[in-house]
This record gives structure tokens, sequence and C-alpha cells, in this order.
């Protein structure tokens, strides 16, 4: 009571007097109320929130008068609840304290202590003692929100000490702020600056003294303790008990030796504070430039303060250290955190002493051991942390630190930059252009030459480091170390690397790291979870089918973008057995490092041609796939023994791993790749002052030249045909046999780098792909690999056929079709001749023309392969590959199509074309009879000359069209008779289009000839008789129908007059057929079974049959246009015809007249020398009537009277 | 030895409307040069094998009979025969042909035989094309020639003959069977006229009378060993099968006179060393001479009997290992040259073949046939010195 009084009247003099004596009057009621409640215990007492909310109303300056006043009953109460708390005091409490009440206590304690100075020395040793009892409880004693509590009094406590104003004290030694600082942690408490003046010590002097040395510590480590407390419980600790604590750590070491900032909630931003802690510690512990004499530089002048306990705490290090690493084994984010708190622990003991710690050599040298320790060993697990906020702090303590202790910390320094490496490449952009800012000032300073010596140590390092992180289980280990290489070898520059694959043995152990790295090996080394989740023959049935249903939809809805822009199509891509290892995003970086040595052998002033010296280690891969093939292929052995013998499949691997890596290098190359880099390792532009680090290629003549013969080099091996000859698909060889599906597996991948690979070529040469003649030997590969099996060799084709349109400016690939169609029908052209080598072409040929759709515009081109094609159908053909008829007969389908589509254009076209001419014929025709007789020179002739070529131009195409048609009718026709009922409802198809453009062509044809006769008609009257050349010029058409059925007659037509010999004479049976001919004539399209079936054949049947071969050649030399098909053959035919119609055989009398009538069409002097033959060689032997008789046909009222001069006519005279 | 079926073309050039007669590669430049029986002539490139340009050349009624380019042309000049009595040389410079001509021989010949430019050893083209680029060393080249003609006094009307440094551009002279086509003409490209004819026209009757039982001239090469002293050689295939090699310092009488055919001599090749050729003709016979400057002689070296008669154009590689023959049974054979074993049977043409030739640069070689395509072969690569 006598306290107040004296407060009140201390503080009359103020303002607000009203104000404060109401204000003390609340704060006296309540105060009161809390005494009494300390001896009385009160279940759920209404003054503890109401003493809170008057706390939080009330101005600190009026609050800062009743401070004391307020203070004593809350201690009261703190000290009764923490007594009542502690199990191992043994102090006899006369209640227990609720936690309600306890924690309203602390909260008021806070709210108060928040608002009001300390107003001396021994109050704020009374306030730390108290609160140390309470902070000293286990989480099993104590409530989590008491503990909590209890550490934000103390912050608010220590947070509230400011500096005096006494310029010769000792706080301010202090940094004043804190060095790490950042915009999240800037909540410091705004303290009223009230009162300051009132208390004569300096607090912040005090608690930097040596005699509060010891409660400093203590509260050091209690924080810790707490902290590790909470961590150690798992999922039940509080993260925020645990971010208080280090909050107040860094407050309390700030107070002490720097001052510090606050941050915001969460664990995350708990490791944040506890890095940024530590960082600070160390960059003032180990300060250069204040162990300069330590470090040798300078030495015994800077002797700071002795302190006795260096060596205990020094001790105390050392067992910590062991214990962190205890920690280890624990897994992966715990362990992170825990590792730092015991890093923490450790650290923060040591600067307990940093500020008394004599700096000696021995001194420093011991901390430093075991710092470097720590820090090497806990960095790396720092820097994978998933959150950001982390990692943007850690690159602030690295920076700091870096910058502070670069010699000191020697022994990490190769760690820290590594972690700076590492996060130049990070998710965040923030954390990224700040390492980024980081290296390029580390490279900028005096300090280069160390730091670049630094860095070509780190590059051995990680390269050896490398296969065993990728290949080993765990991926963000892997992605940092590959992170690492990346950056360093790119800030090392282009000289750097070009200069370490100088050397052979270097650069094939640089490669082999690789291949290793990027082979098919690490399939067995990520986690079976991946293995199986990416295993894609794994299931059968849909599942996979419904996959490939959404990548295709997937790549047609990127085709529709594609068509604006080309960076839909991401080439290359991640090999595919890669995904097994590790992420995209760990093959991106691989890759990176890859370009990186792509770029090196090209970038610099002076181009040795280096690379294609490199580039010969991975394609030596290559080229042993290659001749094991050959040899193979000459041995004449089959696919699965090859496949079988062990280390074929590792072959087939290495190559597809060596594909890999060149794709890489040379994309590298290209303006895609550098783009990206920039994009990821310049987020902030630098200007490329040193020409040493500069990646810029000077393309030059020579620098191109040197490329396309490396990109030369590579398709050349890509393109052996060795190398696509691998079978992809079970039914890819011929023979019955069983290759593991493994290895038509990695057939189908190797195909798909290599694919890649040409859209990687394209990419990098741009037009230059184009006239360095890679178009024309790649464009089929890839047309081909559409009709693949394997569905990733299509989708991989697909994508860069896009890729090649969209460079090379087509709208769509039908376009680039077109626009080579010369290559591609050149490639199917050499392909068709040797059919048995490429048994897909008709399939190839099909599948393109019907992908693409562009038939019709490559129409004249397709005149070559249409003939090899109707070749092949035809039955010699068809007999050597029976199971290509029908590809065949579909590439024709389309074929027709394309020829049908053009002649509906020819009528129209032609017909305009000779109005236009027979109008200015008449034209000039009248204009030049009006003029004079001599006006031949008005006749222009070019104007004329030209028409006339116009016309032959478009005959020409006309006949090309035609005769594309007719060839598709002739090959179709014949298996139209086919027992295969889709080959037959093709072929049926094929003349049905077919007939259609033969009367379009037909029209065309008119409509040329009415032009034709019109020029005939100028010529003629304007003389231009060497114009006349010209037309004539072209007239040369053969027709090929013809040329085929006389050539079918005389070859196959022997077993027609077969039938027709055998029948009359002697009883046709089977086996009469097959004593005589062993192989009847059977198409290829029959079956055997079924020519077997008829083995009995009646008289009468046979007889039918004869009579329908009578009829048939009566009808074939009847029509004008076929009877030619019978030239070659017709003596002979005409010849059994007049033998059978003279046999007396009643039954065929009728059709042989039939035909002998027909035949007399053709060549009536041969049918009366035959006959007449026939009636004297009768006569002979016995006297005959003059025909007509029974026995002799009627044969002057069938036949036409013979000519003129044959001879036959005389005979025919005598007969009349 | 293997049983691997011969190569197929790496790529076949298609365009042309007509037989294709004539093939020559461009001396420097990745281009080809090919002419067609209706007058029109191309260029490709053998890289993109792509037509480069077309043009008519000469006249459609007649056609291009043949086509050559050479170093001592000029990078950008080719030169063309057409069946219309003329040759004609060309500018290329923008990639096509020029619209009009350079210059127009009219030659008045209408007959088979193929004009020939001037051949000179591997070591002087080793040089030329050296030197392409500086006129200037070329011209001191050229000086030297004329020195070695003040040397050789007494020769008749030679002086015009001989490659002469005081002309700014370098004398190139061609090579055709005559108007008379008994004879053989050189033509001067630069003055545009006739130089000589062989055998000159002189009033020995007995002489002309020996040329004409020969008959027609069917094929003809210039060409200027090293041994002449720079003077042309002509050696000339006749339509009875006789072969005449001629030093123009004695356009009377041919240095010596063989008879390798037994029908008419369609083709002949002399190596770039000068020192030897092939000859083929419409017999089943192709043959392999040396020529032997000293005694001016040619004595036969390999006779290859050919299943099928008629071989209408050869051609040896530069570097004089490998030879060519297009034949009539539309195959193209290759021989070592120098052992005059045979190769390969190239078989891709669907019909007559017409004319072979081989790059400067010995990687590839064209083929050029009635079917009206011409077809790229790399066979036997050369070793290339890195």
């Amino acid at each position: 009571m006598e306290k107040s009084v004296v407060v009140v009247r201390r503080e009359t003099n103020g303002d607000d007097v009203e104000g404060r004596e109401a204000l003390f009057a609340q704060l006296k009621a309540l105060s009161l109320e809390l005494l009494s409640l300390s001896q009385t215990p009160q279940k759920d007492p209404a003054v503890i929130p109401e003493l809170l909310s008057l706390l939080r109303r009330a101005p600190p300056s009026s609050l800062q008068s009743f401070f004391h006043y307020t203070l004593f009953p809350l201690l009261l109460l703190l000290d009764a609840a923490v007594a009542c708390r502690s199990e191992g005091g043994g102090v006899v409490v006369p209640y227990r304290v609720s936690d309600k009440v306890a924690e309203g206590v602390v909260s008021c304690l806070e709210e108060l202590l928040k608002k009001c100075h300390v107003g001396s020395v021994d109050q704020m040793f009374v306030i730390m003692k108290k609160l140390t009892s309470g902070a000293v409880l286990t989480p099993s004693e104590a409530s989590e929100e008491f503990r909590e509590g209890i550490i934000r009094c103390f912050r608010a406590m220590i947070s509230g000490l400011v500096p005096c104003s006494d310029d010769s004290c000792g706080c301010k030694g202090t940094l004043g702020w804190p060095q790490l600082s950042d915009r999240g942690d800037c909540q410091t408490q705004q303290v009223s600056e009230f009162g300051l003046e009132t208390t004569g010590e300096c607090l912040v002097a005090f608690l930097q003294s040596h005699s509060a040395l010891a409660a400093v510590g203590h509260w050091l480590s209690i924080l810790l303790k707490v902290a590790d407390a909470e961590a150690s419980r798992g999922h039940r600790g509080s993260a925020h008990l645990r971010v208080e604590a280090f909050m107040t750590l860094r407050i309390l070491v700030a107070k002490c030796c720097i001052a510090m900032i606050s941050g915001a909630a969460g664990s995350v931003d708990a490791l944040d504070q506890a890095i940024r802690c530590l960082a600070e510690f160390l960059m003032i512990v180990l300060d250069d430039e204040a162990n300069s004499s330590a470090l040798g530089i300078s030495d015994d002048d800077t002797k700071l303060q002795k302190h006795e306990s260096a060596h205990s705490v020094l001790d105390e290090l050392r067992s910590l250290t062991t214990k962190s690493q205890g920690q280890r084994t624990e897994t992966t984010s715990q362990e992170i955190v825990k590792i730092n708190n015991g890093q923490e622990k450790s650290s923060q003991k040591l600067s307990g002493d940093s500020f008394r710690v004599e700096r000696t050599k021995e001194w420093l040298e011991n901390t430093t051991s075991h710092v470097n320790k720590l820090l090497c060993e806990t960095f790396p697990h720092i820097l994978i942390h998933p959150a950001g906020k982390i990692r943007w702090g850690f690159l602030a303590a690295i920076r700091g630190l870096l910058s502070k202790t670069p010699r000191s910390l020697k022994g990490a320094r190769l760690v820290m930059l590594e972690c700076v490496c590492t996060l130049v490449v990070d998710d965040s952009d923030e954390v990224s252009v700040g390492a980024q800012e980081t290296l390029d000032h580390l490279f900028s300073e005096r300090t280069k030459y160390q730091v670049e010596s630094d860095i070509s140590k780190i590059f051995t390092r990680l390269l050896e480091r490398l296969p065993k992180v990728v290949l080993g289980n765990e991926e963000l280990p892997a992605l940092s170390v590959v992170k690492q290489l990346l950056v360093v070898t790119y800030y090392s520059g282009p000289q750097f690397l070009a200069d370490h694959l100088q050397s052979p043995i270097t650069a094939s152990r640089f490669l082999d790291t690789f291949a290793l790295c990027l082979s098919h090996n690490s399939a067995y080394t990520g986690s079976l979870e991946k293995l199986i989740a990416d295993r894609p023959t794994s299931s059968t049935g849909y599942l996979p089918s419904i996959t490939e249903l959404k990548v295709t939809s997937r790549s047609h809805a990127e085709s529709d973008q594609g068509k604006l822009e080309t960076s839909s199509f991401v080439i290359p891509r991640m090999p595919p057995w890669f995904s097994y290892v590790g992420s995209q995003k760990l093959y991106e970086m691989l890759a990176g490092i890859l370009r990186l040595v792509g770029l090196s052998l090209m970038a610099g002033p002076e181009n040795d041609g280096s690379l294609a010296v490199i580039l010969d280690i991975p394609l030596g891969f290559f080229r042993r796939l290659v001749s094991e093939v050959r040899v193979k292929e000459y041995n004449g052995e089959d696919w699965e023994t090859w496949c079988n013998r062990t280390g074929s499949g590792q072959l087939v691997r290495q190559a597809a791993t060596a594909a890999c890596i060149l794709n890489e290098m040379i994309f590298g190359l290209s303006e895609q790749a550098t783009d990206a880099l920039s994009r990821l390792l310049r987020k902030k532009s630098r200007k490329a002052k040193d020409n040493k680090l500069s990646w810029e290629v000077s393309w030059n003549k020579r620098a191109k030249t040197h490329l396309i013969d490396c990109v030369g080099k590579i398709l050349h091996e890509y393109q052996s045909s060795q190398v696509w000859d691998l079978p992809v698909n079970q039914t890819d060889t011929t023979d019955v046999e069983h290759i593991s599906l493994h290895f038509l597996r990695d057939t189908a991948m190797l195909h798909q780098v290599i694919i890649e690979g040409v859209g990687v070529f394209s990419l990098c040469l741009g037009e230059d792909f184009a006239s360095s003649g890679f178009l024309h030997s790649s464009l089929y590969l890839l047309l081909e690999s559409l009709t693949c099996s394997s569905f990733q060799v299509r989708n991989a084709s697909d994508a860069v056929l896009r890729l090649l349109a969209t460079t090379s400016g087509h709208p769509t690939v039908g376009h680039l079709v077109v626009a080579n169609a010369d290559y591609v029908v050149d490639s199917i052209c050499r392909q068709l001749r040797h059919l048995d080598l490429n048994p897909h072409v008709p399939s190839v040929l099909a599948a393109m023309l019907s992908y693409i759709g562009v038939a019709h515009e490559i129409l004249p081109l397709l005149e070559e392969p249409m003939r090899l094609v109707s070749q092949e159908l035809e039955i010699v053909g068809r007999q050597h590959h029976p199971n290509l008829t029908l590809p065949f007969l579909k590439a024709v389908v389309e074929i027709v199509k394309a020829s049908k589509s053009e002649a509906c254009l020819l009528p129209d076209r032609a017909k305009s074309y000779s109005d236009q001419v027979k109008t200015k014929a008449s034209d000039a025709i009248t204009s030049a009879q009006e003029k004079c007789s001599n006006s031949e020179d008005k006749f222009n002739e070019e104007e004329w000359e030209h028409i006339l070529l116009e016309l032959n131009r478009s005959k020409r195409y006309r006949r090309t069209v035609g005769s594309i048609a007719s060839s598709c009718l002739i090959s179709a026709t014949p298996i139209l008779a086919s027992s295969n009922q889709v080959s037959c409802l093709v072929a049926l198809d094929i003349i049905e289009e077919g007939i259609v453009t033969l009367a379009k062509v037909e029209e065309a044809y008119r409509a040329e000839t009415e032009t034709k006769e019109t020029m005939e008609e100028v010529i003629e009257f304007a003389s231009l008789y060497q114009l006349k050349d010209y037309m004539n010029a072209t007239d040369d058409g053969a027709d090929e129908n013809r040329d085929f059925f006389s050539r079918r007659f005389r070859n196959d037509g022997q077993d027609f007059w077969k039938l027709l010999t055998t029948s009359p004479f002697h009883v046709m049976t089977p086996k009469h057929l097959r004593e005589e001919n062993k192989s009847v004539l059977r198409l290829p399209y029959r079956t055997i079974s079924e020519s077997a079936s008829s083995s009995s054949i009646a008289e009468v049947s046979s007889l039918k049959v004869q009579a329908a071969l009578l009829n048939m050649i009566a009808e074939l030399s009847r029509d004008k246009r076929c009877a030619s098909a019978l030239d070659a053959v017709l003596k002979k035919v005409a010849g059994l015809v007049v033998g059978i119609a003279c046999s007396g055989v009643t039954g065929l009398r009728e059709a042989a007249l039939n035909a002998l009538r027909g035949l007399a069409c053709v060549d009536s002097d041969l049918i009366w020398i035959l006959l007449a033959d026939v009636y004297y060689s009768l006569k002979k032997k016995r006297d005959l009537p003059l025909p007509p008789s029974p026995e002799f046909p009627e044969i002057s009222t069938v036949l036409p009277s013979p000519a003129e001069d044959c001879p036959a006519r005389f005979l025919y005279k005598g007969m009349q | 030895m293997s049983k691997r079926p011969p190569p197929d073309p790496v790529a076949v050039l298609r365009g042309h409307r007509h037989s294709v007669m004539d093939v020559s590669f461009h001396p420097s430049k990745s281009l080809l040069f090919t002419g067609s029986a209706d007058g029109e002539l191309r260029i490709w490139d053998t890289i993109q094998h792509r037509t480069v340009s077309s043009a008519w050349a000469h006249s459609r009624a007649n056609g291009v009979l043949a086509v050559a380019a050479s170093p001592w042309l000029g990078e950008n000049k080719i030169i063309s025969q057409g069946r219309d009595g003329t040759v004609k040389c060309w500018d290329i410079e923008d990639g096509g042909l020029s619209r009009d001509p350079l210059l127009v021989l009219n030659t008045s010949a209408y007959h088979f035989c193929k004009f020939s430019l001037v051949k000179k050893p591997k070591a002087s083209l080793k040089e030329a094309e050296g030197h392409s680029k500086n006129r200037d060393e070329q011209d001191a080249g050229d000086t030297c020639n004329v020195q070695c003609t003040d040397d050789s006094e007494g020769s008749v009307g030679d002086s015009d003959l001989l490659q002469d440094g005081d002309h700014a551009e370098r004398a190139t002279y061609v090579a055709v069977a005559g108007e008379e086509p008994t004879e053989v003409e050189i033509w001067d490209l630069n003055t545009r006229s006739k130089i000589i004819q062989l055998p000159q026209g002189s009033p020995d009757e007995s002489a002309s009378a020996s040329t004409k039982e020969r008959g027609m001239c069917m094929a003809v090469q210039l060409f200027s060993p090293p041994e002449s002293q720079g003077f042309l050689h002509v050696l000339a295939g006749y339509e009875d099968g006789s072969t005449l090699l001629w030093d123009i310092r004695n356009p009377k009488i041919p240095l010596t006179s063989v008879r390798f055919h037994s029908e008419p001599v369609l083709s002949l090749c002399v190596a770039s060393s000068c020192d030897g050729g092939i000859s083929g003709g419409a017999d089943d016979k192709i043959v392999m001479y040396n020529i032997n400057h000293s005694t001016g002689s040619l004595t036969l070296r390999k006779e290859i009997i050919l299943e099928r008669p008629g071989i209408s154009g050869t051609s040896i590689r530069s570097d004089g290992k490998i030879a060519a023959t297009a034949g009539w049974d539309h195959r193209v054979r290759v021989y070592n040259y120098r052992k005059g074993s045979p190769l390969a049977i190239l078989k891709y043409h669907g019909a007559t073949c017409n004319a072979v030739s081989y790059s400067p640069d010995c990687e590839l070689m064209a083929s050029a046939s009635e079917d009206a395509t011409v077809a790229l072969w790399k066979l036997y690569p050369p070793h290339r010195s890195l």
C-alpha cells in the first residue's frame, strides 16, 4: 500500500492525472483480488482476464508508473504456479494453481513487460530468477502454453532493454542492428522511450558484464533446451514454442553482443532463425579481421578479454559434435533439424564465451576444425531443405560467412561454395538470384584467383561423386550435387572445360561418368515404387492403352498450339529409361552439363575441331553396335541367338545412352539451349565483362562447317540400317523367334532417342539442316517410324516431324512432306527396289499417304513408285510376298484416290483452256485476214509457242494421271478374284475410283484434242511449221494395258490352252491333268486345299469350262480394244479353236463357231487359211461335199469375206 | 568375298522429262549440271539433291548433247553443246543460267560427238585449283607456258594455240567434231573462232581419203600433256573403231592411229595424268590404253570384253584409281583403272545410260540415263587426308 502511494505521489506532476487515477483505481482492485487469489484457490477467477484486458488497454506511459505495483502480485502468483508444478522441488504449496490461472498470469506478465521497462538491475534479476524457475519446467510438468508464456515474458523483458544514453557505456559495443536481418523479421517491438532516464544504470551493459554471465549462460542453455525438447517430442512438440525459444535466443544474444530481431512464426522460421543465428555467431567469433593475429597476419596486438571457461566450452563442443553425429542416423528432415540444434548448441556455447575468448592460434585451430567439421556435415542437409525460406536464410548465412570468415573457415569454404552453387539453380527466384549475385560478386573480387582454384577443386571432387549420388537412392542430394557441377562448370568458363577435355583420358573419363549416370543401369538403383509405377509393360489390356490415349490426345492438343509456338515440343526429352532413377529435373541438370560440354568445345575465338574428337567417344559405342550387327548378318545368325548372346543387350543400351549424350551435346549449341541456360543461370542480366567466361559461340563459317560435319557424322551412324534392323516387336522377325521383351523395349527406346536426336539436330542447325542434305536422309526415316509398333517411337517421330515442319516454316507436317516429296519418293523407290530387305515399305507408303493426306499433291512424283508397286502386285510379286499384298493394295487405294481428285479437276481445266485458245485463234486469224495477205509476222510466234508448250504440259500431266490410274486398275483387277475378302473389297474400291479417274481423263483428252486441232489450224494458217515439231514431240505414249495383257496371255495362257487341247479328245480327269502338268494353274491367293477339293470334275462340267473359255475368246477378240491382248498368242488360239470347231464335238460347236467369228474380226485371213487347211486335209482322206455340210461348219455364213490380197480369197471363191 | 548386293544410288535426281544426255560436276562447288534431249539444262545441288535452276539452253527439238565445266573456264561458267550446231557458254553467277549465253560458237555440227574441254595433268590442276582465286599467280603460270612456246620453233601456225599469258583471260579451247564430221575442230572460246581443224585441209587428196574411210568422228578428247610443253593434243575416236592421236603442232598427220574397236568408238576419256585413257564403243569392248608421249604412240593396256555391247560414256576419277562406264544395257560398270579389274555393276537405270562423271573431289559419281533420271553414287570413297 505504501509503495503505491509513493508511486502515485511521484506521478502527480504528470499531465493525465485523471486517467492515471482511474487506471490506478482499477489496478488496485484487481491487484487486491490477485493477492487474495494467491491465498485462496479459485477455479475460474474473473480477475485475470479483466486484468489482461486492462493491461492491453492501458497506455504504456501510464502503466509504467504502476509497474511495480502490478508486478508484485503477478510474480507472487507465478511463484506459486511454478512451485506447485515443479516435481523435484519438494516445496510445500498451500494449493495447486490451476493451468488457467497460471497461463493467465503469464500473459498478464508478458503484456506488462512489453509495455514497461524494467527499472533496475535488481528488479531485472528478480524477474529473471522467477522466469528461470518457470522456464526449466519440463513438458511433462507444465503445459505448453505456460512454458511458451514464460519464454515470451523473458523475450518481452530483454527486448525492452534499450542501450542507454551514455556514450561511453559498454552497451554501445553491440552491433545495434542484426547482420542477417530479413524483411520478415522486422517486427521488432517498438518500445517507448519513456522513463529511460529514471534509472541510473545501463541494463544492457549489465547483461554483458561479467557478473551477469552466469545468468545469461543459464538462459542460453535453457532456451536451447526448450527448443530441443520440443523438437525431440516429434509431432507432439509445439512449433510455436520452439520458434519462441529461438527468437528469444536471438534477442538475448543480440542484447548480449548483437542487436537481434525476432521472426515470424512457424517451424520453418525457427530453422531459418537458427541458421541465421548460427551464421551470425560464427561471423563474430571467426571474423577474419578479428582473428587476424591467429591467422598469422599480424601478431599479438589484439588480445581480447580472456575467459576462463573457454576450455570447458570447447569440451562441451566436442561432446556435442559426437552427439550430433549420432543423431545423423535418423531420417532426413528431422535429422536436419536436430543436427542444426546440436550445432546451434555448440556454437551457442562457443559464442557464449566469444566475447571473452582469447583469440590465440591454437584456439582458432581447434574451434575452426570443429566448426568446419560440423558445417561440412550439416550444410549439405540444410541445403536440400524443401522450404524456400530456409534456403534463403541459408544463403544469407553462407554469404555472410564467406564475406567475413573466408580464411578462418577455410576447410568449410569449399562446402559453402558448393552450397552457393546449388542455390544458384533454385526453385525460388529470390534465392537463385541472390546466389547468382553472390557468385558474381565472388568472381569479381580480388579473391577471384582463390575462388577459381577452389572451383576447379570442387569440379574434380563433384565429378567423382557424381555417379555415386545419381545412382544413389535419394533424389535431393543427387540433385544438389548435379546442380553444383552445372553451376561450377558454368562459372568456370568454357576454356576451363575445354582444357579439361583436352586430354583424351580425362575426356573419356568425363564422358564415361555421364554414360554411367545416364545409363539403363540406373533403372535398378531407383526406388521400387518408381520402377513399378513407370513400368510400361507390366500390365496388359486396357490400362496402357488408356495412357497411350491420354498422351495422344495431349499431343494433338499440342499440335493445335504448335502452330503458334514451337516450344511446345520439348526436345530433347528425358530418355525413357531415366525415369526410374531420377526426375525430369535431375535429368535437365545432367543434360545441362553435357550441353555446356558441347558449347565449350565450340565457344571461344579459335575452334580447333575438338568437338568432333570428343563426339567420337560416344559414337564409339554406336559403331560397336553396328559392327556387331554386321558380323551377325555376315554369319547369317538369326535375331534370337544374337539377342540372347551375352553383351548384345548391353551394346544396345550403351548405344542408347551414347545417343542421349550426343543429342544433348549437340543441343547445347542451339539457341534454345543457350536461352534456357541463361534463364537458369542468368536471372539477372549481367554484362559479360569477362571474355574468358563468355559462353558465346561465334558462328563463323568454319564453326558452322565443323558443326555440320559433326552432325553428319552422327546422323550417319544414327541412320545405319543395322541399327534400324534391330527388332522392335516379335512380329518384326519373320521366323518364329522368341526375343525377350526387355530387349525389344531397349531397342524401341534406342530408336526413340535416335529420332529425338534428329529433332535436336534440326533444331540446332536450323536452315542448314535441310541445305546440308540431312533432311533428305532423315525424312523417310521419320515417316517410317510413324508406323512403328512401339507407341513411344511413333510419338517421338510425330513430335519430331511437327518440329521439323515448324522450324522450316511449314504450317503442318503435310506441307513439309509436300515440300520435300522428292526426298520421300526417292527413298521409297529405293526401298521398293529391295523389297525383300524392306518389307515395311508398302505399309509405310500407305500410312504416309493417309497420315499426311498429300497424295494428290505429289501425284506426278508417284509415277515411279506406282510402277514398282504394280510390278509387285503381279502374280510373280504376289507369289514372292503374299503377306504384302494387302499393304500394297492399301497404298494403291491412296494413290488412286489422289489421282481421282486430280482427274476431277482436269476436264474443266482442259475445256476452259481450249475455249481460250479457240477465241485467241479466231481473233488472230480474222485480224490477220483483215490486215493483209502477208501477215505471218503478225502472228506472235513466241506466244503460240508458249500456248503449245502449255498444251504439252497439260497433256503430260493428264497422261501422268491417266497412267497412274490405269496402272492402279491393272494391278488391282486380278485381285478381285482373291479369296481374301479384305483384299477383294480394297480392290473393288480401287477399281471404282480408277474407272472414274479414267473417265475424267478421257474427258480432258477430248478437250485437249480440240485445242490441238485449233492449234493445227493456226499453224497451217500462219505456216509456223517449226512449231509442228513440238506438237508431235510428246506423242509417244504407249498403252501399258495392252502390254500387260498380251504378256499375261503369253506367259500364263498355257494353262488355258491346255484346258482346250485336252478336253475333246480324251476325258479330262484331274488325274490326267496332274500327270500332264504337275502345276495346274494355281493362283497364289487360292489356297491349296481349295484346288485339292475340286478333284473330280465331271465331263459335262469340263465341257462347260471349255465352252466358257471359247466364249471368252470370242468376247475378247470381238472387242477391238481387248483383241490386242491376244496378239501374241493369236496363231495358237486360232488353231485350237478351228480344231475344236471341226472336231465334231457337238456340245462345243456353237461356242467354237462363236469364237471363230470373234477371231475372224482380228484376222479373218488366218481363220480362212486354217479352215481351208483342215478341209483339204480331211478331203484327202474321204470325199467330202463342199461345205456347208453337217460335218463342216457353215463358215461362209459366219465369217466375213477375206481381204482382197489374201491367198485365202481363192479358197473362198472356190468354196462358193 | 561378301555377297552383298551392289549398292544403290545415294540419291536419284528426277526432274528431266527426256533422256539425260550428259552430266558434269562443278569443279569446286557442290553443283551438278545435266543436259537433256529436250534442250533443258538443269543445275542440281548435290548436297540437297535438288534442282537449283532449270533453263532451256538449246532448242527443244534438238536438245543438249553435252555439258561441261572446268576449273580453267572459271567458277561461274559452263559450256553446253546442242545438236543445233552451237556450243554455248553460260554464266551461272546468280545460281541459275544467265538469260542469254555469254557466247555462242556456231560450229554447224549436227552429229553425236560430244565436245571436249582441255584436260591437264593433275599437278597443274591442283595448281590451278590452289590459285584459282589468285589471277596473278595463274598468269605467272601462263607466262611460263609462253616461255616454253618460245623454245619450240618451227611449229606450224601454233602461236595462237598456246596458253597465252598476255591475255587477261585464260585462253580456253574446245574440241568438237566439225562441220565436216570426219574432221576435228578446235575453237578458241575467247576469240570465238575456229583455230584449226584436224586433219588440216591440204591439197593432198589421199590423206583426206584415208580419213574419210574412218568415217565420222564420234568422240574427242583435248588434253595438254606435261611433256608437250603446253601444246594441245587431241585424241579422237572414229566410226570405224579407230582412235587417232594428234599433236596440233602437226595438224596434217596424226601421231598415231590404232584400231582397238571393231565398231564406232563412242566415248573416250583421258586420265587426268594424261598418260593413258579408256574408251568404249558400240562393240562389246572396253579398252584401256597408255599414251606414250615420247614416241607418240598408243599402246593397249587392258581389254575388257562385255556380255552386252555398247558403251556410251566413260569417265576416270581424278585420282586415277577408278573408272566407270555407262552402258546401253542400262548398267554402270565400275573398274579399277590401274588393274582393269571389275569392281561393281550398278543397276539402277531403267534405260540406256548416256554418261557418267566423277566429281573433282572423287566423292561422287553421277550417271545419266535415257530414263530421264540422274543417279548419284558414292562408291569407293577416296581416303581423305585429314
